[in-house]
């Protein structure tokens, strides 16, 4: 159903005027001032994902590979001790007893719990890039699905056609048309970088 | 943009001759007075450049520069603190670059609240709701209703000029 203001509603009667030549020349003279250098890139966000990635598993190593070790010693440590404290006392056996279990299977958890983050570390930097891949995604908009490996396709094919590989980048294009059955993308890959990646 | 980003100085030239005139349309409209029009859409522009070492495509090219041009008049706005906004019976600023049809119901755009005129001035310059609702922050259903009632008042406008 289309509502009034979703419909083509007649334009307003509005001035259009155009951009004064002086507000141009001043923007396009800054704009060339200002260009960044070839070659520069954003290196906050390529490296992003891989330091992120990089961070979780330094952590998952720091916390599981040391301390199990370090646990497994304090608990073996501690049974040990109120083993040697055993005979001496024996009135205050029963609540030392429990206090040392109670620590060794305090020290026992925290090994297993380690081990379970150790086991579940791939999970959490696979769950990290793809929140980082999640930045790249596009508003394809209308009936294109907003699909990582669109984009993905798009800045692969954008950086082959910087190259001068115009005719790889539009041949590869079709392919993945073709591929992408129910897609809806522009048959140009030129027109793509444009509706897409402007 | 990222032609752009990788040092194409004449890249941005390509895109700015594409949006340049829409951008200025839409902030000449949002203002009283061209030379605030000219001042904005230059340091719309400007922010543009100075994003390019940091753009990353995240949205298409003309909304992102939409959205940085409304926030610049909706800072104008508020460091004026609404004292430049035209009454509807004050002459606009327009004189020599408009009509007098065309001024008169530029004062009466003016007149409407911000988010009604941003909204309906955006869909004039050919965005879907979904994108002014991107643009201006808001739900697409808010945006509807804006654009409604916006466009509701300016026609009561002007059937009452006639």
């Amino acid at each position: 159903m289309n509502t009034d203001s979703e419909s083509k509603p007649e334009r307003l009667p509005l001035p259009s005027p155009r951009s004064p030549e002086s507000v141009d020349k001043r923007v396009l003279e800054f704009a060339r001032d200002h260009a960044p250098r070839a070659g520069h890139r954003n290196t906050r966000t390529w490296w992003a994902g891989g330091m992120a990635t990089a961070c979780v598993a330094m952590v998952a190593v720091f916390i599981a590979a040391p301390e199990q070790p370090i646990m497994e010693e304090r608990a073996r440590d501690m049974a040990t001790a109120q083993e040697e404290r055993e005979p001496l006392a024996m009135e205050a056996a029963p609540r030392a007893a429990l206090s040392a279990e109670a620590s060794a299977a305090v020290g026992v958890k925290r090994i297993e719990a380690n081990k379970a983050a150790e086991r579940n570390a791939p999970a959490a930097d696979a769950q990290i890039e793809t929140e980082v891949a999640g930045d790249f995604i596009l508003d394809f908009g209308g009936s294109i699905e907003p699909q990582r490996a669109h984009v993905a396709k798009l800045l692969e094919l954008h950086e082959l056609w910087s190259q001068g590989e115009k005719e790889a980048a539009q041949a590869n294009w079709n392919a993945f048309i073709d591929d992408c059955g129910d897609c809806e993308f522009p048959a140009s890959v030129e027109d793509a970088f444009e509706t897409y990646l402007e | 943009m990222l032609a752009y980003r990788r040092g194409d100085a004449d890249a941005f030239e390509h895109l700015y001759q594409r949006h340049k005139d829409g951008l200025f349309s839409f902030l000449f409209r949002s203002l009283p007075r061209p030379a605030l029009a000219e001042e904005l859409a230059q340091d719309t522009w400007m922010a543009v450049v100075r994003a390019a070492p940091d753009y990353e495509p995240r949205a298409r090219f003309r909304t992102w520069l939409f959205q940085i041009a409304r926030n610049r008049v909706i800072d104008h706005w508020r460091r004026s603190d609404n004292s430049e906004e035209p009454l509807l019976d004050e002459p606009a600023s327009h004189d020599e670059s408009c009509t007098p049809s065309e001024r008169e119901l530029l004062a009466a755009v003016a007149a409407l609240p911000q988010e009604q005129r941003d909204a309906l001035l955006l869909r004039e310059q050919g965005f879907s709701v979904k994108d002014v609702a991107a643009i201006t922050d808001a739900a697409e259903e808010t945006v509807k209703s804006r654009i409604r009632y916006g466009r509701r008042t300016l026609q009561d406008w002007l059937e009452a000029q006639q």
